[in-house]
């Protein structure tokens, strides 16, 4: 599972973004890769601290930020083996210059894998200018019911 | 407690059956979760409420689970925390939860508070859960502190927990 942390409790945590969105919607830079079990089959988005980065670096305009996950059975990660996901798995928040000092979020994004996706999906995403908004992103996987009818050899703990 | 790139940390602070003691049991109430200015807003989610663990998978009748979000108010440091030093916060920081033994499941359920206006700005926060049978029901609650503001502050501010 690669950087994922993993708890007790069925469930991993993971950084998925933490900087500056570039403006390019298909940039490496602007995505992430999770890998889903039968342990924990739904991921939580967290997209908060939103804003712009520093007064000097700020912006002159308003500024866009969206994000989505994309799915994919496809064990290469590349952005051109994911497809969008429609439905409520995507978000745009407007960022206004007139109140720079100003935070946005936190925003959440509950999606339940199974029913996209039988292998990774792709957090993404990008910004409508590439130094003017600032965000962090955490993922976490979870929702798996343990010992509840399923076997032990189904439910494998994501690894640390 | 595992902390993240991002600003931000998670734990597990509950996995297992709640008792049906409201109000003393040890057993009944997760690790306390420390609130600082990197973290001044905490996500409980509650998840995998299910009928029946192990010898009892199968109940037959309905169960209810009571969760709360508690805040400190005998704040020791150093010391180590007892239900006793803890009370409810008022509000939107509980749930009742009903699972029917005709599904068995239920959640996720997600709880997002601004610790710091809960508590004032120090002490820490706990879970707490209780059912209407100790033997029915399981659950897995995770906490997820974030929301730190990096601007205008120096990084030493910043120091992860």
């Amino acid at each position: 599972m690669g950087m994922e942390r993993s708890l007790s409790n069925y469930v991993w945590a993971k950084a998925v973004y933490d900087g500056l969105p570039t403006s390019d919607q298909t940039s490496d830079g602007a995505y992430s890769v999770l890998t889903m079990d039968a342990s924990t089959p739904r991921v939580l988005f967290i997209i908060h601290g939103i804003k712009q980065p520093t007064a000097s670096d700020a912006g002159t305009s308003d500024s866009t930020m969206y994000w989505q996950v994309y799915g994919s059975n496809c064990d290469a990660p590349d952005f051109t083996n994911y497809t969008a996901i429609t439905g409520a798995t995507h978000g745009i928040v407007t960022v206004l210059d007139s109140a720079a000092a100003s935070v946005y979020g936190p925003y959440l994004l509950d999606v339940d894998v199974r029913k996209y996706s039988a292998g990774r999906i792709m957090f993404n995403i990008f910004s409508s200018d590439a130094t003017a908004l600032e965000t962090h992103v955490v993922a976490l996987g979870y929702g798996g019911v343990v010992n509840h009818g399923i076997p032990s050899s189904d439910i494998v703990k994501a690894a640390a | 407690m595992h902390n993240l790139g991002s600003r931000a940390w998670v734990r597990g602070v509950y996995e297992g059956q709640p008792t049906s003691d409201a109000t003393t049991s040890d057993g009944a109430f997760g690790t306390p979760v420390d609130v600082t200015a990197q973290n001044p807003r905490v996500l409980f989610l509650i998840h995998g409420v299910k009928l029946g663990y192990d010898s009892v998978v199968g109940a037959t009748s309905d169960a209810t689970m009571h969760w709360y979000i508690m805040k400190q108010t005998t704040f020791a440091a150093g010391s180590d925390a007892d239900f006793t030093d803890y009370a409810d916060i008022t509000g939107a920081t509980h749930g009742v939860i009903a699972v029917s033994s005709s599904t068995a499941t239920s959640g996720p359920y997600m709880l997002d508070v601004n610790a710091i206006k809960a508590t004032g700005g120090s002490g820490s926060l706990l879970f707490h859960a209780w059912s209407s049978d100790a033997t029915k029901l399981w659950v897995t609650a995770v906490a997820i502190g974030y929301g730190g503001e990096s601007r205008g502050n120096d990084a030493d501010n910043f120091v992860s927990v």
